[in-house]
């Protein structure tokens, strides 16, 4: 507190107990697999901010047409425009296959934790609540092709060099 | 911080490498000469316990590291064929640059071949240390020099000397330049062998010249990480539990384990504290 200094923030400003963010859950899952395959396959969260593309938006397509006709060389799909939200990508890393990284699944939401989408291959989820996140990301890792590309990894990894 | 150096001889050695590293509590592992898949090796590290250990992976396929920490806290700064220089960034710990190395061997190479490769890998290291901003640094390698070679002694090579009093001068002036020493505290163990063997290779050739004992597995730092030398943590691995690499003539035992000893060394970095 800095003295002589009101406080105009409400009491309830620390983090609720009970619900987590769809990023902590995905953290803990990454830390989860890195145990379960003896740190072949790690998890990793990459955060970013959320963007769409102007030649996608409708509001900015009037500007976006002005712009084109008027500078040479100007793609529409170069510029993004912030969303407000955040995207976390759920990443399978292998370190010792020379860092190869794959894209598992994506959780995006705005400026609250839920609802929260999660992209997986062509499919689409809206999650209102974190039951519904954590379901979701248990069909995801029990995912038959899911499995299929960690163990492909883990034998990739581990078979001996000629 | 505990290190292991080994190099394998290309031999299926993964689970006595994991006995080694539980019995001397091994942080940091430097494979040489490993034809074992690095997810093999992390797959054995990791077989007992939780799953700390990590692989660093390298354009450098002749030096393998493994580490108990996660590799996001390993930054490749030079890597090259037979060397690869990285920073380690712990949290609550000073960084410091380890170069690994495999130089080239006595068998394919000339001594002049031998010392040019260290003249590019000190040259290397020096860029490292000044792209970074500090010379703690930490070099291990089956380096294929003993070390009072001149590859390793060279002031334009590694300019590795033999005791504390004088690489604590730091550098040393010669034809005008100065370039920065290593401590080379291998030294004093080669033919010291009573408690442990006089080398980490042996070599009889019908030859005039025969050392016999080579200690081509070495550790060089530079002058500011003397304090956080431990002296008596050095040493020549002879054993792995009860079992010995040695064998019954007392060399290394190649059809079992490898034709090279494995060296284990501690550096008790402080924690938190600007050296």
């Amino acid at each position: 507190m800095i003295e002589g200094v009101v406080d105009l923030w409400p009491s309830e400003l620390a983090v609720p107990d009970a619900e987590n963010a769809p990023v902590t859950i995905l953290r803990q899952q990454a830390a989860i697999l890195r145990a379960r395959t003896a740190n072949i396959v790690q998890g990793e969260v990459a955060t970013a901010a959320e963007v769409r593309y102007a030649a996608r938006d409708k509001t900015a397509r009037g500007t976006v047409d002005r712009l084109s006709t008027v500078l040479s060389g100007f793609d529409p799909n170069d510029v993004e425009i912030p969303t407000g939200g955040v995207v976390h990508s759920f990443y399978l890393r292998v370190p010792t296959l020379s860092n190869y990284r794959y894209r598992l699944l994506t959780a995006t939401h705005s400026e609250e934790a839920y609802p929260v989408t999660v992209s997986y291959e062509d499919e689409r989820t809206e999650c209102t609540n974190e039951k519904e996140f954590m379901d979701r990301l248990k069909q995801i890792f029990g995912n038959k092709r899911t499995l299929r590309i960690i163990q492909t990894l883990q034998a990739q990894a581990t078979t001996d060099q000629k | 911080m505990n290190f292991l150096l080994w190099n394998i001889g290309r031999r299926p050695l993964a689970d006595t490498i994991r006995r080694l590293v539980v019995q001397h509590d091994v942080d940091i592992l430097v494979l040489v000469e490993s034809n074992i898949a690095p997810g093999a090796v992390v797959q054995a590290l990791n077989a007992d316990g939780p799953a700390d250990f990590d692989f660093s992976p390298s354009q450098c396929l002749k030096v393998q590291l493994y580490h108990r920490f996660s590799s996001n806290f390993v930054t490749p700064i030079f890597e090259g064929h037979r060397f690869s220089i990285r920073e380690v960034s712990l949290p609550l710990m000073e960084t410091f640059l380890l170069a690994v190395a495999h130089l080239p061997d006595k068998r394919n190479f000339r001594d002049g071949s031998q010392t040019q490769e260290a003249f590019r890998f000190a040259e290397e290291i020096r860029k490292a240390e000044t792209e970074v901003g500090h010379r703690r640094t930490v070099l291990v390698g089956d380096l294929n020099m003993n070390p009072f070679e001149e590859g390793i002694v060279g002031t334009e090579a590694l300019h590795g000397v033999m005791t504390r009093a004088i690489a604590a001068r730091g550098e040393r002036r010669v034809q005008g330049r100065l370039p920065p020493m290593f401590y080379n505290p291998t030294w004093k163990h080669f033919g010291a062998g009573e408690e442990e063997p006089p080398g980490t290779y042996y070599s009889e050739r019908y030859e005039g010249v025969c050392y016999f004992w080579n200690l081509f597995d070495q550790v060089l730092i530079r002058p500011t990480l003397i304090p956080f030398w431990r002296d008596r943590s050095f040493r020549i691995l002879s054993k792995v539990g009860d079992d010995s690499l040695l064998n019954r003539r007392g060399v290394p035992d190649r059809q079992r384990y490898s034709d090279h000893l494995p060296i284990v060394f501690e550096l008790d970095f402080p924690q938190g504290v600007a050296l």
